[in-house]
């Protein structure tokens, strides 16, 4: 997602990244990956549950997840000690200064993530519309 | 389609890395947003 952060910003957007471990977790975070971008966490899972988020140990323990896993693993990341629910999935939604959201991606299980071109494109025609 | 994002959403209270409360909806009143809930810092 990192890589992300300029075009996203290109377009007169930002980042905005919510997770669900405590204050501290977030600020390590944020040093370990250098992230420039507006960081927050909702331990309670408020937001999360307000946008109907993916959450249960069978969401987690999928037989593509050990897929996505060791394809992760050959691209080099490696899994740190998990902070927060584990069994709490994620999603990305572009949100408009007037709420509406044109574009958004709720993952299935984890390693199921949207692809960047698509909510690049929205933002990408939403900055044409407004020259 | 395009759908609105609920004054639940908007009014939730978050905290930052220092652990100071924000409110959400104030993260998309002056430019769009790319709001990403992570699954775990990890």
């Amino acid at each position: 997602m990192r890589s992300e952060i300029n075009p996203i910003r290109q377009t007169g957007a930002e980042l905005v990244i919510i997770a669900n471990g405590k204050p501290h977790h977030a600020e390590s975070f944020r040093k370990d990956l250098k992230l420039s971008t507006p960081i927050f966490v909702d331990p309670k899972l408020g937001t999360y549950k307000a946008l109907k988020l993916e959450h249960g140990i069978w969401k987690t323990f999928k037989p593509i997840v050990w897929l996505h896993a060791f394809r992760a693993y050959m691209q080099g990341f490696r899994q740190r000690k998990t902070t927060g629910d584990p069994w709490q999935q994620g999603g990305t939604f572009v949100i408009l200064p007037n709420g509406q959201v044109p574009y958004h991606y709720i993952c299935k299980h984890p390693g199921d993530h949207p692809d960047p071109k698509d909510f690049l494109a929205v933002l990408n025609n939403l900055a044409k519309q407004t020259k | 389609m395009s759908w609105q994002i609920s004054p639940e959403l908007a009014n939730a209270i978050v905290l930052d890395p220092e652990g100071k409360e924000h409110k959400l909806g104030n993260s998309w009143l002056n430019h769009p947003v790319v709001l990403v809930f992570i699954r775990h810092f990890g």
